[in-house]
């Protein structure tokens, strides 16, 4: 028998390597490099991954430091893109940080708008011409960098509303990004609207396999955007069963002034809108802030309502999965947290494929909580206020698109 | 095939004879089908031969001897840690010596089990592994120009290549 491997049993031993490490292997030899950069070998790592969920998965956090009206303006935001790994058997989290705000113009409120498959979009949610999005692979280190779309406004002085608080004065943008599997391409939808109209939002769909923006003539449920002074995870979009899902709000007829919450949600596929209800709490629980859950490896709508409890003065966390996708009344509550505990409960982040939840407590620290056996393991520390936070998986894509990829 | 016959044996590349269960065998496809063409009793002359030196042929037939009862009859889930121990053991090899013949060996008697295992153990060896450790353990000649090997570097700035 020869020393040497065939190449089919090289190329199952890469499948079982991470991502860093396969990389490494397209310099060993020309055989390899060719293998490992094939397309068929990306796609067969990716689909293993999603398969074997279990080992495989990790959160992806941004932190961002949210900004006082009294800060001074600095050219780039404190800000941290974080891939949290989970090892299952450990339960330990391994951190990776990742600068990007340099891809960015100055001045701009970059966001995470969601990540898929290995890939992260963030965009600075920006209504003007200069406005940048970009796609990047974090495990890879690589970018692209979106074409600009076709509604944009010009690059004028927007006032200090905007440098403070980077919300543009007349325009709402915020993004989805996932998969078309029926086209097995990536993309990410843009909505654009007029804050002082009712009119229906602009949207434009960007497809990575053609790298073009084009606008689709689309009928949108009457929404706006719920708070956006302080506090964003709205703008960012969860993806799951081919589908971007936001929280929006919708002004209750007879113009009281009275608004409810929904979840608006758009088929990557159909590129059609559609509405799904929140889970109600009782009429005794006030929901004050709804948030699209990540639950980590699953694809379980999943949400965490802050709720005050009318009769005790007390807050809880109540969350949330629509056990059958797509059917309100599957709405069950699996768990319910004191706001109170741990020294004060500042955000329920994510869950974990193990039953545990990510929770973000006052003073920063971030632990994960088994709500069974109570148990509390630190994970970090994030002296930032606005976080985003999605499954993650890591994956080889744009690992072979030269030259239009970039690095950082 | 007498169901009488409790153990076979084979003959290893280098001509050595090896014993194996008839449940233990079982856990190779193409054995299996050896099982049911070839005549194993003690009075036939044919002993198939198996593509795999003795060395390597030792160790599998070990994997497959340890492994048999559970395959066989399913089992609890303490025998199946225990197992997975005994796996973490039985891995402990010299990859250049051994775990590549392993490899192959499984790959040729399609043994799931064992190639999985000898895959994931070759993975992990070559995780903390530089470039040129790979290609030392896979008997593999660097052809990459040092310019080809620099634009690969200035490709992947996100990867250590040492």
């Amino acid at each position: 028998m020869s020393n040497h491997l065939p190449l089919e049993i090289v190329e199952e031993i890469l499948h079982r390597l991470p991502v860093k490490s396969i990389v490494k292997c397209t310099s060993v030899c020309k055989a390899w490099n060719s293998l490992i950069t094939r397309q068929t070998f990306i796609y067969d790592h990716l689909n293993r991954t999603i398969q074997a969920p279990n080992h495989n998965s990790s959160l992806f956090f941004q932190f961002r430091k949210r900004r006082s009206p009294n800060d001074p303006p600095s050219l780039h935001q404190e800000e941290t893109y974080s891939l949290y790994s989970i090892n299952q058997q450990t339960d330990q989290f391994s951190v990776e940080r990742f600068p990007l705000s340099h891809l960015f113009e100055p001045y701009r409120y970059t966001l995470f708008v969601g990540a898929c498959n290995g890939l992260v979009c963030s965009a600075d949610h920006s209504p003007l011409e200069s406005a940048t999005t970009i796609i990047w692979n974090p495990s890879l280190r690589k970018y692209i960098v979106l074409p600009k779309p076709i509604t944009t406004c010009k690059d004028i002085w927007r006032g200090r509303y905007y440098l403070v608080r980077n919300v543009d004065p007349k325009y709402d943008v915020f993004f989805g990004f996932g998969f078309d599997s029926r086209n097995n391409d990536y993309k990410v939808v843009r909505l654009m609207n007029d804050r002082s109209t009712q009119d229906t939002p602009h949207v434009e769909v960007y497809s990575l396999a053609s790298h073009i923006w084009r606008s689709i003539s689309v009928t949108v449920p009457q929404f706006f955007l719920c708070n956006r002074q302080w506090y964003r995870p709205w703008l960012s979009s969860l993806f799951l069963n081919g589908t971007f899902h936001w929280i929006v709000c919708r002004y209750i007829e007879g113009g009281s002034g009275m608004y409810y919450k929904f979840i608006l949600s758009f088929d990557v596929i159909q590129e059609t809108f559609r509405e799904l209800t929140l889970p109600q709490q009782q009429s005794n629980e006030k929901a004050v802030i709804s948030r699209l859950l990540p639950v980590e490896g699953s694809h379980s709508l999943a949400v965490v309502n802050h709720v005050n409890m009318r009769r005790r003065n007390q807050r809880v966390f109540c969350i949330w999965v629509m056990k059958d996708y797509g059917i309100t009344n599957s709405w069950t509550e699996i768990f319910r947290l004191d706001s109170g505990l741990y020294g004060g409960i500042l955000a329920v982040l994510a869950l974990t494929n193990s039953g545990k939840v990510v929770l973000i407590l006052n003073g920063g620290a971030i632990v994960l909580v088994d709500p069974i056996k109570e148990s509390v393991e630190p994970v970090g520390l994030a002296k930032m206020s606005e976080f985003f936070v999605s499954s993650f998986v890591e994956s080889l894509l744009l690992l072979n698109k030269e030259p239009d990829v970039l690095s950082f | 095939m007498s169901s009488s016959v409790e153990a076979i044996t084979v003959l290893s590349s280098d001509g050595d004879e090896f014993k194996i269960t008839v449940s233990a065998a079982k856990l190779s496809k193409p054995l299996n089908w050896m099982l049911e063409d070839v005549c194993f009793s003690d009075d036939c002359d044919e002993v198939p031969t198996i593509e795999v030196n003795s060395k390597t042929l030792v160790k599998v037939i070990e994997y497959c001897e340890k492994h048999a009862p559970r395959a066989n009859s399913g089992a609890s889930d303490s025998d199946a840690e225990e197992l997975k121990k005994w796996d973490i053991e039985f891995m402990k090899m010299d990859v250049k010596d051994i775990l590549f013949h392993i490899l192959m060996a499984a790959n040729y008697l399609h043994m799931e089990g064992l190639y999985d295992l000898a895959c994931q153990t070759a993975a992990d060896l070559m995780k903390g592994m530089t470039v040129s450790q790979i290609r030392k353990i896979f008997h593999i000649k660097n052809d990459f120009s040092s310019e080809e090997q620099e634009q690969l570097r200035r490709q992947h700035p996100g990867c250590s290549f040492d």
